[in-house]
């Protein structure tokens, strides 16, 4: 989504980049929603929200597997669900701009249909666990904006979005550039493919799979540690290494000049006070002495 | 009766009537009384200003009344408002309004608490109507000094030595102020003829730049300091902290805007080409007062000096966006202003609800709240959304607009400290994040917690009034953002003509 | 030499008058009803002070040795103020037994200084001038040694008076070089021979430090710590207010108009009389605790805020003095009440014994307050207006980085004086001061002062007048 804005450019034929993310915006916030109501819904319905937790679970909640089924087609870029048409512009714009962006851009959409697809037929195919209780259907409350999202999900593609919003205010027409979008189906399929091969039956296959693909895949499998590194960076590094030493500067070295300041006067009232002595001869002293003073002033002055 | 002097006459008349109350709850039913007329005044102001621009008034002030006060000195009793003006009128009434309820159940000298309050906001209304440099300089003394018994009187913890820590800085600061208005009031006339104290009239002339270049800083650093200008800003976290809820919301609010305020209004407009010269050195303080406020609220552990630090961040790109002198920084900045005033106020309201719950301000202490106190738990969260610039509260709008106008310089300076301050925003992020998860989310950490009431009625409406607020802004922030653009436009165009260097 | 010009007199000649009354009704009075003559002398007074405004038109006596003009009769009515105030207070403090047999003294010792400064500010030569500083200082020992039978007061007015000398002697001597170099003791014809050479420095120099012990400016102010806390409290104020403001006004007039061609020589003199005199003074308030002490320090300090005013060397510079000295009349008069007020309810003299004071004495601590932070020159109150505008005046001749110096050491002062406030608002005290009710003269004082402080500044036609006056006196 973010490289869509990234090949954006404004004003002109190079608008397109900026309208296809303004489209892949849209039509992304209706099935990652649905995404995410699905999967709460799931959650819901297992009580757990770990993935070996689930399995075989289009029997006991139809609706949401049907939705989520919408949301993952969508996401992948299958024709005619709307994220087809929003994925197949940022694609084009890509491919005007920068043939690397377009290729990682590319592979990456293969990616997506793959890993949906793996959780799709993870939690909906495969084999039942053990559930404590019967899984059951969320409430209706849950499963309307679930079908309303699948809705919009579906049909949202169809919106004239490139006559709506451009960066310039010009109007462009734009086609279905059937050499991208041919191209890019085929690698949602084939992503999906994959993951039927290897997740619709418990199979063996994945577990070689991962053992061949070896740290790489223990890599993915921890995110590639970006938990631990986000972890790493805010509690060690920002709360150890850099707000601890400027709390301390704050409180020793800013505010302690401050406080200084009152310290060091009170310090000098101190010292000073052996002048008032009370003793009279004293006092005439300094008075004479002030005047003295006072004319040294004047002769250097 | 002139509106403006209206908004000095009523929290007048408020205290005197607050003076002949005998119990705390007629106090403060006075006291609610007599700040919802001025919140409805502010109102009042706000539609009659919008409604005199649409009539198609160009002055650069409108509702301008001239009294003279000091003959021989030329000093004046001039009020007058522009867009910005009115909008920092409205932030006070809002803040203000909410303040009264959120200190409801203040049982130790009422009367006495509620017209220092009262008695500060005067002030605070006082600074943001006038145009003569004396009275401004009168109101914003009597806004500082009611602070000190403020919070020596009813704060909480070294109470003592942070008001005096607080006043005495602040006084140093308008010290420097002073000299800064000498300096501008006897350069008002370099051809001769009278000097003037009057803002608009200087704004016509040129102040010779030699006495720009010493001026200048005084007057900034003056009103700085009230802005938690680095490393002038150790008032405001121990201030804060020991404040009572009422105090730190309307300092924090309403009082650390006037520094924001004044710095552009006095400083910059009259002394545009010191401005110019001298901004790479506040630019670079200011930068630091955002990324190190932010650094020093993720180790705090006291929700008050969490959110002190935060305004030292917030309040520092006030100053960053002032200091960026284009149109769209500036505008940002002053919406940040708004934005931060709400907000701030929000967090200092909960935070004094929720320590009057738990008796702890200590987040290790805390856990779970959402379980106990939903409805304060949920406020605490948009606050801290608000904070962290989320889309659709007010905090985004502010921020996106200082950023993108910080943005337009095309030096390497003003990107690399744009940068610099943008990363602020993260690490906000971080702070308030990490407070929210602690303070609300997980067990109930005190087994005492599980009784804990909701907020009562009068929380309720403190919290709502600034909520919507808040809200407000971030859903339409267009009207509020013309009427400041527009204003500002007298102000950016003169600091446009002083680029000559 | 015809009645009317007696006329110019008159703020002299009706104080005789009333000295006259008074020695006829101390004598008339028997013993038991000696303390009638209280109210009778404060009523007297009173008519004095109202006779004092009636406007005359100004002029020479004495072949120009005693000058009246628009300016020296609001000196001595400011000064009338003060003083009646004064007397209002004294009333509680008089009444007791051990003084009851010495009331008149009090009135007579009193307005026998008055008539002093009153001689003094009219001067039109140095001979009238160092008659009446003599005048109004020496009865001034006599009443700073009044509570006899405390030590501490008797200290306070062999101090005074021996330390009074050593300055008297030096302003003599300054006066006598300066007579020596223009041949003149008048006014007039020195303004018009002087020119600045080493001579005339070395004069200048013991008259300042003459008039620097009267005013009170670091280094010449050894005595006033010692002298303001041994003397009772109300002859204290009278000399923090009355006697110092009139010192000040015949400074002012005298380095106006006298010492007006040798400007530029004495201005580097007072702006470092005017530093260390706030500086020093501010410093050594920071750590008093005894209320007196410290009011006393305080006192230094304003003398010193004083100074930026007479370095406005304009008529500006001279009103702004004036007006502050009526805004210090006020302000002083209403902290010295409270604490005389205080004192002789309780004994409490020191800041400490003020903890809680507003639980048990709302009022007087609000006074207090308000009074405090007119002497900080916090706004809104008189105070404020005050040293606004004698820093005004400081800055008008180019003097920024002075009164940055004046204004960061105003913040210092607030310091202090946020100290008292503290102790009364604040602390907690196991036992405060007792609720008292204080008499009806003090009370009147008290609001006189409250009106001042608030009105004095918010009217703006106080100052415009005081201007005016200035300014057709300079011309």
């Amino acid at each position: 989504m973010m490289l869509a804005l990234g090949v954006s450019g404004y004003g002109g034929e190079e608008g397109l980049g900026y309208m296809a993310s303004m489209f892949h915006l849209f039509t992304h916030a209706m099935f990652k929603a649905l995404l995410f109501l699905g999967a709460g819904s799931i959650i819901h319905a297992v009580h757990s929200n770990l993935m070996q937790d689930m399995g075989g679970l289009r029997k006991y909640l139809p609706i949401t597997h049907i939705t989520f089924l919408i949301a993952c087609l969508t996401i992948s870029g299958v024709p005619p669900f709307s994220g087809f048409f929003s994925k197949d512009e940022i694609l084009v714009a890509a491919l005007h701009h920068n043939k690397l962006l377009f290729a990682v851009e590319f592979i990456v959409a293969g990616l997506t249909a793959f890993y949906m697809f793996r959780l799709y037929f993870n939690v909906f195919w495969g084999k039942d666990r053990h559930y404590h209780h019967t899984p059951h259907e969320s409430p209706l409350t849950m499963t309307i904006p679930l079908m309303f999202l699948a809705f919009a999900s579906i049909f949202s593609g169809f919106i004239p979005f490139h006559s709506l919003v451009t960066s310039d205010k010009m109007h462009f027409a734009t086609e279905m550039n059937f050499a991208v979008a041919i191209p890019s189906v085929l690698i949602g399929l084939l992503g999906i493919a994959m993951a039927w091969i290897l997740y619709k039956k418990e199979s063996v296959a994945p577990e070689k799979l991962s053992k061949s693909f070896g740290i790489l895949y223990t890599a993915t499998y921890n995110k590639f540690y970006f938990d631990e590194i986000y972890l790493f960076v805010t509690k060690k590094i920002i709360f150890n290494y850099i707000s601890r030493p400027v709390a301390w500067f704050d409180r020793h070295i800013v505010d302690g000049f401050m406080v200084g300041i009152g310290t060091v006067t009170e310090k000098v009232s101190y010292r000073i006070k052996g002048m008032q002595s009370g003793q009279l001869q004293h006092y005439a002293f300094m008075f004479v002495a002030g005047a003295l003073a006072l004319a040294l002033v004047m002769i250097l002055m | 009766m002139n509106i403006l002097t209206l908004l000095i006459v009523v929290p007048v008349l408020t205290m005197a009537g607050i003076l002949f109350t005998k119990d705390m709850k007629s106090t403060r039913m006075v006291s609610a009384i007599g700040m919802g007329i001025q919140l409805i005044v502010s109102a009042v102001l706000v539609f009659m200003y919008l409604g005199a621009r649409k009539a198609g008034a160009s002055d650069e002030m409108l509702f301008v009344a001239d009294y003279t006060w000091f003959k021989s000195l030329n000093i004046h009793y001039t009020i007058g408002v522009d867009g910005i003006a009115v909008a920092m009128i409205m932030l006070t009434g809002i803040v203000v309004f909410a303040g009264i309820f959120a200190s409801w159940e203040m049982e130790y000298l009422t009367r006495e608490f509620f017209i220092s309050l009262i008695l500060l906001a005067t002030g605070v209304f006082g600074f943001f109507i006038s145009i003569d440099l004396f009275t401004m300089f009168l109101f914003y003394e009597v806004a500082v000094i009611p602070m000190y018994l403020l919070i020596g009187i009813w704060g909480s913890g070294p109470k003592e030595s942070s008001a005096m820590k607080l006043t005495l800085m602040l006084m140093g600061g308008s010290a420097l102020l002073m000299v800064g208005i000498f300096g501008i009031y006897f350069n008002s006339a370099p051809d001769g003829g009278p000097l003037t104290f009057n803002i608009l009239e200087i704004s016509k002339i040129q102040i010779p730049v030699e006495a720009q270049r010493f001026f200048f800083p005084f007057t900034f650093i003056g009103f700085g300091i009230l802005g938690a200008l680095f490393p002038f800003h150790t008032w405001s976290p121990d201030g804060h902290a020991s404040a009572p809820t009422a105090v730190s919301m309307l300092h924090a609010g309403v009082l650390m805007k006037l520094g924001g305020y004044g710095a552009f209004r006095v400083a910059m407009f009259l002394m545009p080409e010191a401005a110019h010269e001298q901004a790479w050195i506040f630019i670079i303080l200011t930068s630091i007062s955002v990324v190190y406020g932010a650094f020093g609220a993720i180790w705090q552990k006291d929700l008050k000096y969490i959110n002190a630090y935060s305004s030292v961040s917030h309040c520092g790109l006030v100053l960053f966006a002032l200091l960026m002198m284009n149109e769209t920084a500036m505008d940002g900045g002053i919406l940040q202003m708004i934005s931060h005033g709400l907000m701030t106020a929000l967090f200092f309201a909960l935070i004094g609800m929720i320590y009057g719950r738990t008796h702890t301000r200590n987040i290790n202490e805390m856990g779970g709240l959402m379980k106990v106190i939903p409805f304060l738990s949920v406020v605490y969260v948009i606050a801290g959304l608000a904070s962290l610039g989320l889309p659709g509260l007010s905090g985004f709008v502010a921020e996106m607009t200082v950023f993108v106008g910080a943005f337009q310089h095309p030096d390497i300076f003003h990107r690399v400290v744009t940068i610099v301050a943008a990363s602020s925003i993260v690490i906000t992020a971080v702070y308030i994040l990490r407070v929210v998860g602690i303070l609300l989310l997980g067990p109930v950490k005190n087994p005492h917690f599980e009784h804990l009431n909701d907020a009562k009625w009068y929380e309720k409406l403190s919290m709502i009034t600034l909520v919507l607020a808040i809200a407000g802004i971030g859903i339409a922030p267009l009207w509020l953002s013309n009427t400041i653009l527009d204003s500002l436009k007298p102000i950016v165009e003169k600091l446009a003509m002083a680029v000559t260097f | 030499m015809s009645i009317e010009q007696f006329y110019f007199m008159r703020h002299e000649l009706v104080l005789t008058l009333a000295i006259i009354i008074l020695l006829i009704a101390e004598i008339a009075t028997s013993d038991k009803n000696k303390k009638k003559l209280i109210p009778f002398s404060i009523w007297l007074f009173g008519i004095v002070t109202i006779v004092g405004f009636i406007p005359s038109q100004g002029g020479e006596l004495f072949g120009g040795s005693y000058q009246s003009s628009a300016l020296t009769d609001l000196m001595k009515n400011i000064l009338n103020i003060g003083v009646f105030i004064i007397f209002l207070q004294a009333e509680g403090w008089l009444k007791r037994d051990e003084t009851a047999d010495r009331i008149s003294e009090y009135f007579l010792l009193t307005l026998a200084t008055l008539i002093g400064m009153n001689f003094m500010i009219s001067a039109g030569d140095f001979l009238i001038f160092y008659i009446g500083i003599e005048t109004a200082t020496i009865p001034i020992a006599g009443l700073a040694a009044f509570d006899k039978i405390r030590s501490r007061s008797a200290e306070a007015g062999i101090k005074l008076i021996l330390s009074s000398a050593l300055s008297s002697g030096v302003l003599l001597f300054g006066l006598s070089l300066i007579y020596g170099v223009t041949g003149s003791i008048y006014f007039t014809d020195i303004a018009q021979t002087i020119t600045s050479n080493s001579m005339v420095a070395l004069g200048f120099i013991f008259f300042v430090s003459g008039m620097g012990f009267k005013i009170s400016l670091v280094p010449f102010h050894f005595w006033t710590a010692d002298v303001y806390e041994g003397a009772p409290i109300n002859v204290t104020s009278y000399l923090s207010v009355i006697s110092k403001g009139a010192a000040s006004f015949i400074f002012v007039i005298i380095l106006f108009t006298v010492f007006k061609s040798i400007t530029e020589m004495w201005k580097p003199l007072i702006y470092t009389l005017a530093v260390f005199t706030m500086t020093i003074a501010n410093l050594f308030a920071l750590r008093q605790n005894n209320i007196k002490r410290f009011l006393a320090f305080s006192s230094i300090a304003q003398a010193g805020f004083l100074l930026l005013g007479i370095l406005g060397t304009s008529d500006l510079g001279m009103s702004s003095v004036v007006y502050f000295v009526l805004v210090y009349v006020f302000t002083n008069l209403g902290a010295f009440g409270v604490v005389e007020a205080i004192s002789n309810a309780s004994g409490v003299e020191t800041i400490d014994g003020y903890n809680g004071l507003y639980k048990t004495n709302p009022k007087l601590s609000l006074l207090m307050t308000l009074s405090l932070f007119s002497l900080a020159g916090i706004p809104p109150v008189a105070g404020f207006f005050g040293k606004f505008f004698l820093f005004t005046a400081a800055a008008s001749s180019g003097y920024f980085i002075l009164v940055l110096i004046a204004v960061l050491n105003a913040t210092i002062s607030l310091y202090y004086y946020l100290k008292v406030i503290r102790a009364m608002f604040i602390e907690k005290s196991e036992n405060p001061v007792a609720t008292f009710r204080s008499s009806n003269y003090m009370r009147v004082a008290l609001v006189i002062c409250v009106t001042g402080i608030f009105a004095v500044g918010f009217a703006s036609g106080i100052f415009e007048i005081i201007r005016e006056i200035s300014s057709a006196f300079l011309n």
